[in-house]
């Protein structure tokens, strides 16, 4: 007979297996919905929502005095569309930088959060820090019944998330992609400008309500801007880039994850470090090949010159 | 026949300073018309103003015998090619199809029949073979001819554009020229700012001089005066090659 105790321990034991499909859920999501903040050169507007949603987390615990995600999601939706609202109001009407009002609005905003925050974690269990940092190990304790098998109830919302994001992207394709490139010229042929950028940015906000609480909201801001930005390094086509930023945020996560356990250290901070080495390799990579491009081109008429 | 666009009594704010005051002018219908005057003098804030993409202080604007937004699917817009971020990952083709997406309307995508008239548009100002080029790749008089091509792709009757010519190469500037003048024998109407006032001259039969005001309005041959050139450009319209050369018309 064999003893049981002997057999090897699997490598990845099925807890592992749903952290790591939770967080390659969390990156593809944000992923990409922020190649569209990278595209429209508002990276930094992605930022200042994922942090200015705390106000909205935080009020929704005050309210209803419960960790549960719908009044959680309600609330930072709602912030995270008055963010984008009042940074560009203040741009407009407060003679200042699009740049100073969003970084005013945001800051302001995250300050609330964290007050709030503190006020909120004296009636719940909630504790500030799992907000930045998440809790991503500790996703596979939290499950909920689906299609008669545990899955974790993080796992399940942002599968949900993911879903929803990638059907109104492809409802409204043309509109999104009209908008972030030529806006007068969308808004002169009848698209609603202004409710394609809000849409957006309460998809932003959305997706990182839901992230953060499994992978913080600090690692949810590289997740919304790394895997664009390297995909945009590899391609010069937005359909590739939304796959190709899909691709490197699942290997980011997977990669990352696995590093982490290896290490034994923070998951979240592994797969945002592993992020931001595939962006700077690519950056690397990039330029290395445009130069050895150009000099074996020297001599030779360009390809790409342009014609008259 | 009607005139294609009116400005009546059009004033227009940034802010609490007014940059458009009280336009009154009538563009006839499958006229060129150039919009002329100096930096700052609202040229483009005119053309935003017509397809209502600026909120107007004061007045109205028809649009081809009606309001804009009854008559968005038959007008052309082609914006500043500075406006734009020319990074952004596209081909020209695509570029082009988005001049579709009005008629396409809400959950529908350009088909196989799009894409066709897409080529054609571009073969018409002369790019069909860059159609799969990413747009940074283009040069700058390609890049116009591609936001003309776009314009054309939504078969207007009125097409509004924005310093179509600026830093732009003779060829293009050919390019765009013969393809208004196609637009125009259809009996499109076209409306255009306009920098080079020698240009204005050869090329277009209506005129329309504006520094925040207008100052004139009208045929070329009539409106097109050293003494409102004077008034529109201030003293420096004597180093106005289509003035200088020529002081006296008009009078």
């Amino acid at each position: 007979m064999i003893d049981p105790s002997l057999a090897p321990e699997p490598w990845l034991t099925v807890d592992d297996l749903w952290t790591m499909a939770t967080a390659v859920l969390a990156s593809v999501a944000c992923g990409l919905v922020g190649c569209w903040l990278v595209l429209r050169r508002l990276s930094l507007l992605g930022d200042a929502i994922s942090h200015a949603v705390l106000p909205g987390i935080a009020g929704a615990f005050l309210l209803t005095g419960t960790r549960d995600v719908l009044p959680m999601l309600a609330g930072a939706t709602v912030i995270g569309v008055a963010t984008a609202f009042i940074s560009s109001a203040l741009g407009r009407w407060g003679r200042v930088d699009r740049d100073a009002a969003m970084g005013v609005t945001f800051t302001s905003l995250f300050a609330l959060g964290v007050v709030m925050m503190s006020l909120a974690a004296r009636q719940v269990d909630l504790d500030p820090g799992c907000v930045l940092y998440g809790l991503l190990e500790f996703v596979p304790f939290d499950t909920v019944e689906l299609l008669g098998m545990p899955v974790p109830r993080a796992a399940a919302w942002l599968g949900a998330v993911l879903v929803i994001d990638v059907v109104l992207m492809l409802a409204f394709f043309k509109e999104l992609r009209a908008t972030s490139f030529d806006s007068a010229h969308a808004a002169s042929l009848g698209i609603r400008v202004g409710v394609v950028h809000l849409g957006l940015m309460a998809a932003v906000a959305a997706n990182t309500v839901v992230a953060f609480e499994s992978v913080g909201s600090i690692l949810v801001v590289a997740m919304l801007v790394a895997p664009g930005a390297t995909a945009r390094l590899w391609t010069d086509r937005l359909v590739p880039m939304l796959w190709l930023a899909s691709g490197i945020a699942s290997a980011t996560a997977i990669v990352g994850y696995l590093a982490a356990l290896e290490l034994n250290t923070s998951a979240a901070g592994m797969i945002a470090t592993i992020s931001m080495v595939g962006y700077v390799g690519s950056v690397g990579a990039v330029v290395t090949i445009g130069a050895t491009r150009r000099s074996s081109r020297v001599g030779r008429p360009s390809l790409s010159e342009p014609l008259p | 026949m009607q005139e294609a666009l009116a400005f009546h009594g059009v004033s227009v704010a940034y802010r609490d300073e007014l940059v458009l005051e009280r336009i009154d002018a009538r563009i006839p219908a499958a006229s060129m018309c150039a919009i002329a005057g100096p930096n700052g003098a609202g040229k483009s804030t005119l053309i935003k103003a017509a397809l209502g993409l600026v909120p107007l202080a004061a007045g109205s604007v028809t649009v081809l015998g009606g309001t804009m937004a009854q008559r968005r699917g038959d007008v052309g817009y082609v914006p500043q090619r500075e406006s734009v971020d020319w990074e952004f990952p596209i081909s020209a083709l695509a570029v082009v199809l988005m001049g579709s997406y009005g008629r396409l309307g809400l959950f529908r995508q350009p088909g196989r029949t799009d894409r066709a008239q897409a080529m054609d548009c571009l073969e018409q100002v002369g790019l069909a073979a860059l159609a799969e080029r990413q747009i940074s790749q283009l040069s700058g008089g390609q890049q116009q001819r591609v936001f003309l091509a776009r314009a054309l792709m939504q078969r207007a009757r009125l097409y509004l554009m924005d310093e179509p010519f600026a830093g732009v190469d003779a060829v293009t500037e050919e390019a765009i020229m013969n393809v208004l003048g196609a637009l125009r024998q259809r009996g499109c109407t076209i409306v255009a700012v306009h920098h080079d006032l020698a240009a204005v001259r050869e090329s277009f039969d209506h005129v329309l001089l504006l520094n925040k005001r207008l100052v004139a309005a009208g045929p070329v041959a009539a409106a097109f005066t050293f003494d409102a050139l004077q008034q529109t450009y201030g003293g420096r319209a004597a180093m106005m090659p289509g003035a200088a050369s020529d002081p006296a018309s008009g009078h």
